[in-house]
């Protein structure tokens, strides 16, 4: 179990206890947009953007109201989908960015295997509905409920459940399309 | 779902690149940038005292023409 870092001293200004938010949160921050088929580049400058937003508004965070991961993901979430639906194109993913996820030095088949069933993934991903990319993408988030998930999509958890549901199974139909 | 699929949407797809922390918190030490209210109040506070200074000089001008041609 992870322990938040003091929101009290990020909204006096306190860079240190920032850091701390920042490497607790990068990774499941990295991979929430991986998932919604983003290249490293947009998740980059998103991250960053959405965490700058988190130190500028700290003091509009209500601890009695969301957790901490609730309210930055809502963040995340709603920098992310804005950019989704500015840019309406389908991201059809170079190698060269999925490179960073290779992280067992695998032989070089081995990597371009990877890299391969990364690169169906991330097209398959990239297909379906950003609201449903997003339920599945966080979903993978362990610390994150249903009853969070439902608040950061702004929806009941019924509905979140069923873009859950839909999702998986559109991503099953189109990873096994594309072996056929 | 396929497993592996299932295990590299476990995994995430992309990770923070090294430096991402310290890339943060430059950007969180920069000044913000000034809001457009504040420019707009200090360029009319500028143009305004340029204004005030001109007439001001025009009106010891006219004062001095004033005293000097009086008699």
């Amino acid at each position: 179990m992870h322990s938040d870092p003091p929101i009290d001293s990020i909204r006096h200004g306190d860079t240190k206890a920032f850091g701390l938010l920042i490497r607790r949160f990068q990774g499941p921050v990295f991979g929430y947009l991986g998932r919604l088929g983003l290249s490293q580049g947009e998740a980059e400058e998103l991250a960053q953007e959405a965490f700058l937003r988190a130190w500028r508004h700290a003091d509009r965070f209500d601890p009695a109201s969301a957790s901490l991961s609730t309210w930055l993901f809502t963040i995340v979430r709603n920098l992310a989908l804005n950019a989704l639906a500015r840019s309406e194109r389908r991201h059809h993913v170079a190698l060269d960015d999925v490179g960073e996820t290779a992280d067992e030095s695998p032989g070089p088949a081995q990597a371009m295997e990877l890299a391969e069933r990364q690169r169906m993934l991330r097209g398959a991903l990239c297909r379906l509905p950003p609201v449903d990319r997003s339920v599945l993408a966080l979903s993978y988030f362990r610390e994150l409920d249903f009853a969070a998930i439902a608040r950061i999509e702004g929806c009941s958890e019924a509905a979140a459940k069923q873009r859950l549901y839909r999702a998986r199974i559109a991503l099953r139909r189109l990873l096994e399309n594309r072996h056929e | 779902m396929n497993d592996p699929f299932d295990d590299l949407l476990a995994r995430g797809l992309l990770e923070p690149p090294a430096d991402f922390v310290d890339r943060v918190l430059q950007r969180v030490a920069l000044p913000p940038a000034e809001p457009r209210w504040r420019r707009w109040a200090r360029d009319a506070a500028l143009v305004g005292g340029a204004l005030l200074g001109g007439a001001q000089l025009l009106a010891f001008a006219f004062a001095a023409w004033t005293a000097s041609t009086a008699f």
